[in-house]
């Protein structure tokens, strides 16, 4: 595999690998917002 | 005689005068068109200053201008501090209400990664492609980071690039998203998001620091304080950070941001015949990123019921807030009752948060 296939390829798995573990992690964030007792870090 | 020797006058060179040229165009777009002002009249008079003869504005170790180039962006201290106050900006409650939207900010770096293949195609060196694809993403601070590290000597064009482009976004952008979609999906309307609490707003910057940091190292000093910021904002609890942060902080270094990117551009760096192939992979780079976001929006409404409007899916370069408000624009032609602002406000902060991911990826395989 030449160099800029190599980067190309690894670049965009890393992008689209870092952007599913943020969604996955903001899926978890809204689990835990909507277990959030009303007044939760006295914001809502 | 030795007056009428150091007069500057004398020592002025045709593209001392080009680069005038360039500088008075850049600060007219500014002060007359108010395309990106805040930018462009600090680089434009950058260049007119590193293109007066016998300065020593520019002379290492001793120039003015040389100074807040080397301490400034060359030791990366200025674009994290502007990523410090976008972050005291940044409301996350579009991107979290919507986490969907997230990957329409991952599918648009592809234009990142096709013109870098373009680029190096063309001959350019892998850390000279790496600085021209990442325009694609249409973030100027990341831009300027990537290319203070990887290629000092394009760092200039690429800057006016990418900013050029960010305030071209309601010219470039419309005739791509009108050929890539149609009247019926230009009109859908999206369903509104479920509220966000404060709690999942508090975590959200320690839990994205973590998650992205841990995958790629690299992007930790636009991440980090990106994310910073955003703590600033959504603890309550140090405003005057966060207004500082926001403001004072961010109107400081934008004005050493500009001026160092301006002095950048001397004659010899800047007029060269590959700064025209720079300027025109730039803008594939722009377009293909605009055309990959809507795209992936329209394969994402082939699985899903509840359907996306194509058009958020051209906010995934990052280009905060234009390209949300371009969006908007094209949707409510399509659609009077449309109101797509706060949905591609979410696709926007992904682009952001793309872009850095693959400048940190391009830094960790590429960089010294």
């Amino acid at each position: 595999m030449s160099p800029a296939v190599n980067v190309c390829v690894s670049g965009l798995v890393g992008v689209f690998a870092g952007i599913g573990l943020l969604y996955l992690m903001m899926k978890l964030l809204a689990r835990l917002g909507e277990k959030a007792p009303r007044g939760a870090f006295s914001a809502d | 005689m030795a007056f009428v020797e150091q007069l500057g006058i004398l020592s002025v060179t045709p593209g001392m005068v080009a680069m005038w040229a360039i500088a008075l165009t850049l600060l007219y777009l500014a002060i007359a068109k108010e395309h990106e002002p805040l930018l462009l009249l600090p680089i434009g008079f950058g260049i007119l200053l590193a293109n007066l003869p016998l300065t020593g504005l520019m002379t290492p170790e001793e120039g003015l201008l040389w100074r807040f180039y080397r301490y400034g962006v060359e030791w990366e201290v200025i674009p994290p501090l502007v990523f410090l106050g976008l972050g005291a900006h940044t409301d996350f409650g579009p991107l979290l209400s919507q986490p969907r939207l997230v990957f329409l900010g991952a599918a648009a770096q592809g234009g990142v990664y096709l013109t870098f293949f373009a680029a190096q195609a063309f001959g350019f060196s892998l850390e000279e492609a790496a600085t021209i694809g990442i325009i694609g993403g249409a973030d100027g601070p990341t831009t300027i980071f990537l290319a203070a590290q990887l290629a000092p000597h394009l760092l200039g064009a690429c800057a006016v690039a990418a900013y050029s482009y960010m305030a071209l976004a309601p010219i470039i952008q419309p005739p791509i998203m009108r050929l890539l979609t149609t009247e019926q999906e230009r009109a859908i309307r999206m369903k509104k998001g479920r509220k966000v609490t404060a709690r999942e707003k508090l975590l959200f910057p320690i839990a994205a620091t973590l998650v992205i940091i841990l995958l790629v190292p690299a992007s930790a000093p636009l991440i980090g304080m990106f994310m910073l910021g955003n703590l600033f904002r959504e603890s309550k609890v140090v405003e005057r950070l966060a207004e500082t942060a926001q403001d004072a902080l961010m109107n400081i270094v934008t004005i050493f941001l500009g001026v160092s990117v301006g002095a950048t551009m001397s004659a010899d760096n800047f007029l060269r015949s590959d700064v025209i192939f720079i300027f025109v992979l730039g803008l594939v780079a722009f377009a293909v990123s605009t055309a990959c976001g809507l795209v992936l929006a329209k394969l994402m409404n082939l699985v899903t019921s509840d359907k996306i409007n194509p058009l958020v899916g051209a906010a995934g370069v990052s280009a905060v807030p234009m390209a949300a408000r371009v969006v908007h624009k094209i949707g409510a032609e399509a659609n009077k009752k449309n109101y797509l602002l706060m949905f591609a406000m979410g696709p926007n902060l992904a682009g952001v948060i793309g872009t850095v991911i693959a400048a940190g990826i391009f830094l960790s395989m590429l960089g010294g």
